[in-house]
C-alpha cells in the first residue's frame, strides 16, 4: 500500500470528538480535603464513606506516581484538575424526561438513544456525563427480577449496607496511586447487585462521556454477583477532541461469589489525541475482580482510544474450581501508548485462566502488553495459558511484551506463547488478486487476527468493536 | 546506606590503596570509576526490576574480601586433573592466575592468552582500549563491582582468521577455607573470521565454606568471526556466584553461549549480546538444575541493533526440593533492525512440591518486518509419558528420573560430542537424579 492511502486513512478524524454545550456545576480545580468533604456532602453521602475517602486522600499524599510503565506523559497537574463536574438538572429525576435534551442529544449522537433503548434494544443502559450518572434505563424490569442496577451514588443512598459490605473489598484504598485517588474523589458510576441464582434478563450497559474541560473523570464500578448468579456487562466510553489531557482514574471492583458468572466488556474510545499526540486522555484504571468457589470471572476489553492506557484488568483465583479470563484488543495509531495487560492470581484449587491479548500498533504507536500470571503455593492444578500477539503496521511504532510468571507449585501447568508480526505481502496478494480492495484487505485481516477476542463480545458491541478498529487504523500497512 | 555496601566499599578502597604505585594510571583510574559506579548504584534489591526475584541478602550480608596472596597450590593439581579436559588450560585459584597448575601447550598459532595482571602492565595501550568497552561499570552494579577489584583474569586474542581447534579452557577455583571475594575479568578480542571455543569453568575446592564469585568476561567478535563459549558453573554449595557475559557481535558473526548453572547456593547468570553487523546470528543455550535450596538466577538480554540477525534461545530448568529457577530473557529489535529473526524458549519443570519457577520472557521490538517469537511454560512431568512408561514396567522413580533426563537432554546435545559433552555429562550426573543412579548416560 503506498504511504499516502496509509496517512490518508489513519487520519480519520474521531468521531465523537463535538462538545456538548450543557451547563454544568463544576468545584474550582484544586484538591485538600475540603474538596473532598465538599463533594461528599454535595452527593449527600453517609460518614462512613467519607471518612473512607477521607482515609484514602491521605494514603494517597503518601504515595508516588507509579514510573515503571512503559509510557511517557506529560507530569499530570493533580491541583489542576476540577474533581466535579454535573451537567445542572434537577437532582433526582424520575424519567429520562427530567434529563437535559442537550444530554440526550448527545447519546443520540454517540448512537446511544436513550430513549429508544426502552423499546428497541434488550439493554439496560447507565449513562454517566462528566462526573455525574445521569439516566439508567429498564429499572423497572429489572427490578422485577430482582436485579439492582443504578448509579453509585443512587446505590449508596438506597443500598448503603451493600455498598458497604463490598466496596473497596477487591481495590483497597490503598491498592495503587490512581486507584487511592479515585477512592478519594470518585464522583459516580455505576452499581450493579445480582441476587442469589438469578440470572439477570439482559445485558447491563454503562455509557461513560467526558464533556467539560479540565475535569477529570473519577468513576467507580461495583458488581456484585450473588451465589449462582449471572450477569454481563458492558461500558464504552468517549470524550470531545481538546488539545489538553484529560486524566480518567476509574476503579472497577467485581465480586462473583461461589457459582456467580460476571461477564465484563469494555470498548474503551476516549479521545486518542490528534495526529502529532496533542491532547487526548490519559486512561488509568485498576479493574479487579475476585472469584470465589466455582465462580468465573471474564473480562473481555477492546482498547482503541484513550492517549495511554494503563490498565490492567485482573482476577483473584480465590475459590477453588474458579475460572478467569481475559480478551484484550488494544490498538495504538499515531502517539498512543497503551500498557495493558492482566493480572491471574491462582489461590484456590482447581483454578483456571485464560489469557488472550492481541496487540496492533500503527502510525508511532506503542504496545506493551504487561500481565502476571501467580501460581501461589495452594493452588493445586492450578491451569493457565496465555497466548499473547502483536501486530505491526508500519516502521515507527513499537510492540513489546512483558509478562511476569511465577509458580510456586509443581501440579501447575503454565503456558505462556507470544508472537510478533506484519500483514504479510501474500495474505494481502491474495486478497488483492480476489478483487477486494487493499483498505479492505487489511481491515479483514486485522478482524481475523482480533476475532478470538471480538467473538467474547456480546454481539451489539462486536459490531462496534469491528467499525471502530476500522475506523482507527485502516489501511496503516505501509 | 546498607551495611553490606559499607562493606564492599571498604573491602575495594583497601584493595584500591594496596596497589603497587608501578601499575598504570589507567587501570587506577577504571577501579577508581568502578568504585564510584558501584557506590552510586549500590547493591540491589527485590524492589530493582532486575532483581524482582532474586534477593541478594547473601551477598551484602558476607564478609568477603579479595585474597592477598593465593598461597601454596599445590594441593588442589588432582581437583584440577579432576575439571579439566585435555589440552590447553589456564588455572585461577581464588580469582588469580596460578602458573603451576596451568599448561598453555598445544595453543595453536595466531592464538594468544596472556594473565590479565601481565596485561594491564605489558598491553596498556591496546587493552585500555578494550577492557570495559562491553561490560560497563555505569550499567550494573557488580561489574562495577568487579571493575574496582580489577586485578587478574585473561585476555584471549585470536588473530585474523586463527582457527583454534582444541578448546581454550579457564578453570577458576575457589577455596571455601576462607570468605574469599574472587572478581575474575575475561578480555577475548576475536579479529576478522577467526574461530575458537573457549570453555569457563568454576568450581570450589578445599573447605566448605562460603566464598563470593563474581566474574566477567567481555567478548569482541569481529567480523564473520566465530565463538562457540561455554559456562559450567558448578561451585559448592555454600557459594555465591554471579557471572556476566557481554557479547558484540561484528557482521556475519557466530556466537553460540551454552551456560549451565548446576552449582552455587545462589547463583545469578547473565549473557548480554549486542549485534553491531548486519548478518550475525546468536545461539544462547541455558540449562540450570536446582536442588536443596539452591536459587538460580538466568538474564540473558539480546539487542538487535542492526538488520538481518538471527538468534535463538532455548533455556530449560530443573527443580527440585525447594529450589527456585529464574529466568527473565530480553529480545530487543530496534527500530531498523528489520528481518530480525529471534526466537526464545523457556521451559521449568518443577519436581518437587516446594519447587519455584519464575519466567520473565520480554519482547520489546520496534520495527515491522520481523519474526519475533517467545514460549515460557511450567510444568511437571506429563502424566501420560509417566504411564506409558510404567505400564511397560518400569518403576516410578526410575520413569521420572528418564523423562527428567530427557527434559534436559536437548541442552547436552547441543554440546559437541567428545570431551566436553562427557565432562558435561559428568557434572549433570552428580545433579540429576536421572543420570546419578539410573545409568540413564550412554
Amino acid at each position: 500500500m503506498t504511504t499516502d492511502t496509509l496517512q490518508e486513512l489513519t487520519r480519520r478524524p474521531y468521531a465523537a470528538g463535538f462538545v456538548s454545550q450543557v451547563e454544568a456545576e463544576t468545584f474550582p480545580p484544586g484538591l485538600d480535603e475540603d474538596v473532598i468533604r465538599a463533594l461528599s456532602a454535595k452527593k449527600e453521602e453517609p460518614s462512613f464513606l467519607l471518612d473512607w475517602r477521607l482515609k484514602a486522600f491521605r494514603h494517597w499524599q503518601t504515595m508516588r506516581e507509579p514510573t515503571w510503565q512503559a509510557v511517557t506523559y506529560h507530569p499530570i497537574d493533580y491541583q489542576a484538575i476540577r474533581y466535579y463536574s454535573a451537567p445542572r438538572f434537577k437532582p433526582k429525576k424520575d424519567s429520562l424526561d427530567e434529563v437535559d435534551p442537550e444530554i440526550l442529544r448527545t447519546y443520540e449522537k454517540l448512537g446511544i438513544p436513550l430513549e429508544e433503548q426502552k423499546r428497541l434494544q434488550n439493554v439496560a443502559v447507565d449513562a454517566v456525563f462528566d462526573s455525574v450518572s445521569v439516566a439508567t434505563t429498564f429499572k423497572d424490569k429489572l427490578a422485577k427480577a430482582g436485579v439492582i442496577f443504578c448509579s453509585f451514588s443512587e446505590a449508596v443512598r438506597e443500598h448503603p449496607e451493600l455498598v458497604r459490605k463490598y466496596l473497596g473489598t477487591v481495590v483497597p484504598h490503598s491498592d495503587n496511586f490512581f486507584a487511592a485517588l479515585n477512592s478519594a474523589v470518585f464522583s459516580d458510576g455505576s452499581f450493579v447487585y445480582v441476587p442469589k441464582g438469578v440470572r439477570c434478563p439482559m445485558e447491563l450497559s454503562t455509557y461513560f462521556r467526558i464533556n467539560a474541560a479540565e475535569t477529570g473523570q473519577f468513576e467507580r464500578t461495583l458488581i456484585v454477583a450473588d451465589e449462582g448468579a449471572y450477569v454481563s456487562y458492558l461500558e464504552g466510553c468517549t470524550a470531545p477532541q481538546r488539545d489538553t489531557n484529560q486524566l480518567h482514574a476509574a476503579v472497577v471492583e467485581l465480586v462473583a461469589l461461589p457459582g456467580a458468572t460476571i461477564k465484563y466488556s469494555t470498548v474503551q474510545n476516549w479521545y486518542p489525541g490528534d495526529a502529532e499526540g496533542k491532547g487526548g486522555i490519559y486512561n488509568f484504571v485498576t479493574k479487579r475482580g475476585i472469584a470465589h468457589e466455582k465462580a468465573k470471572i471474564s473480562w473481555t476489553q477492546v482498547e482503541t482510544g484513550s492517549a495511554i492506557t494503563w490498565k490492567y484488568p485482573s482476577v483473584i483465583l480465590k475459590g477453588d474450581d474458579s475460572v478467569g479470563e481475559f480478551y484484550s484488543v488494544a490498538l495504538t495509531n499515531n502517539l498512543q501508548q497503551a500498557d495493558t495487560g492482566t493480572k491471574m492470581v491462582h489461590i484456590g484449587k482447581n483454578t483456571r485462566s485464560t489469557i488472550v491479548s492481541k496487540g496492533i500498533s500503527a502510525g508511532r504507536g506503542q504496545n506493551t502488553y504487561r500481565g502476571l500470571v501467580k501460581v501461589l503455593k495452594s493452588a493445586q492444578d492450578a491451569r493457565n495459558y496465555t497466548q499473547c500477539d502483536s501486530l505491526l503496521l508500519g516502521d515507527k511504532c513499537g510492540a513489546h511484551t512483558v509478562p511476569y510468571i511465577e509458580v510456586k507449585n509443581a501440579t501447575a501447568q503454565v503456558e505462556h506463547e507470544a508472537s510478533t508480526s506484519k500483514i504479510g505481502e501474500d495474505q494481502l496478494f491474495y486478497c488483492r488478486q480476489r478483487g477486494i480492495s487493499q483498505e479492505d484487505a487489511v481491515s479483514m485481516i486485522v478482524n481475523g487476527f482480533c476475532r478470538q477476542v471480538f467473538k467474547e463480545l456480546p454481539m451489539e458491541f462486536a459490531v462496534e468493536a469491528q467499525k471502530l478498529l476500522g475506523v482507527s487504523l485502516e489501511g496503516s500497512v505501509g | 546506606m546498607t551495611a553490606g555496601l559499607a562493606r564492599y566499599l571498604d573491602v575495594a578502597s583497601r584493595f584500591q590503596a594496596r596497589g603497587a604505585a608501578s601499575e598504570p594510571a589507567w587501570v587506577k583510574r577504571v577501579r577508581q570509576q568502578g568504585l564510584a559506579q558501584f557506590e552510586r548504584q549500590g547493591l540491589p534489591t527485590t524492589r530493582d526490576e532486575a532483581w524482582k526475584y532474586t534477593p541478594v541478602s547473601p551477598i551484602a550480608e558476607g564478609h568477603f574480601a579479595p585474597v592477598e596472596d593465593v598461597g601454596d597450590t599445590a594441593a588442589l593439581a588432582a581437583r584440577v586433573e579432576a575439571l579439566a579436559l585435555p589440552g590447553p588450560r589456564w588455572v585461577f585459584v581464588d580469582g588469580r592466575f596460578v602458573p603451576a597448575l596451568s599448561s598453555v601447550e598445544g595453543l595453536p598459532r595466531g592464538v594468544t592468552l596472556q594473565p590479565l595482571a601481565d596485561a594491564l602492565r605489558d598491553d596498556g595501550a591496546r587493552l585500555e582500549s578494550e577492557l570495559g568497552q562491553r561490560a560497563l561499570a555505569e550499567a550494573h552494579p557488580f561489574t562495577a563491582l568487579n571493575a574496582a577489584l580489577l586485578e587478574d583474569g585473561a585476555v584471549l586474542r585470536l588473530a585474523r582468521g586463527a582457527l583454534s581447534e582444541v578448546p581454550v579452557q579457564l578453570l577458576f577455583l575457589t577455596r571455601g577455607d576462607a570468605p574469599v571475594l574472587a572478581s575474575p575479568r575475561v578480555v577475548v578480542v576475536a579479529e576478522e573470521g577467526s574461530e575458537a571455543t573457549l570453555v569457563e569453568t568454576y568450581a570450589s575446592a578445599g573447605g566448605a565454606g562460603p566464598t563470593f564469585t563474581n566474574a566477567v568476561t567481555e567478548v569482541t567478535l569481529g567480523d564473520n568471526a566465530s565463538l562457540h563459549h561455554f559456562r559450567l558453573q558448578a561451585e559448592g554449595d555454600a557459594a555465591l556466584h554471579v557471572g556476566g557475559l557481554h557479547v558484540r557481535q561484528g557482521r556475519d558473526s557466530r556466537f553460540a553461549s551454552h551456560a549451565f548453572a548446576l552449582g552455587a547456593a545462589l547463583a545469578r547468570n547473565e549473557v548480554h549480546v549486542a549485534f553491531a553487523g548486519e548478518g550475525g546470528d546468536a545461539t544462547l543455550n541455558g540449562l540450570y538444575v536446582g536442588r536443596d535450596a539452591q536459587h538460580l538466577d538466568q538474564r540473558t538480554a539480546l539487542d538487535h541493533a542492526v538488520p538481518r540477525c538471527s538468534s535463538r534461545e532455548l533455556y530449560k530448568g530443573v527443580l527440585d526440593d525447594q529450589s527456585r529457577g529464574t529466568f527473565h530473557g530480553l529480545v530487543r529489535v530496534r527500530k531498523d533492525a528489520q528481518r530480525t529473526d529471534a526466537r526464545q524458549q523457556n521451559r521449568n519443570l518443577l519436581l518437587s512440591e516446594k519447587a519455584q519457577a519464575d519466567a520473565r520472557p520480554q519482547l520489546e521490538i520496534l520495527a515491522d518486518d520481523v519474526k519475533c517469537a517467545h514460549g515460557a511454560a511450567v510444568g511437571r512431568l506429563d502424566a501420560q509419558a509417566l504411564f506409558y512408561l510404567r505400564s511397560r514396567g518400569i518403576p516410578r522413580d526410575e520413569a521420572e528420573r528418564l523423562l527428567t533426563y530427557a527434559f534436559a537432554r536437548e541442552l547436552v546435545e547441543a554440546v559437541p560430542a567428545g570431551a566436553l559433552r562427557q565432562r558435561v555429562e559428568g557434572l549433570l550426573a552428580r545433579k540429576l537424579p536421572g543420570a546419578a543412579r539410573g545409568g540413564v548416560t550412554p
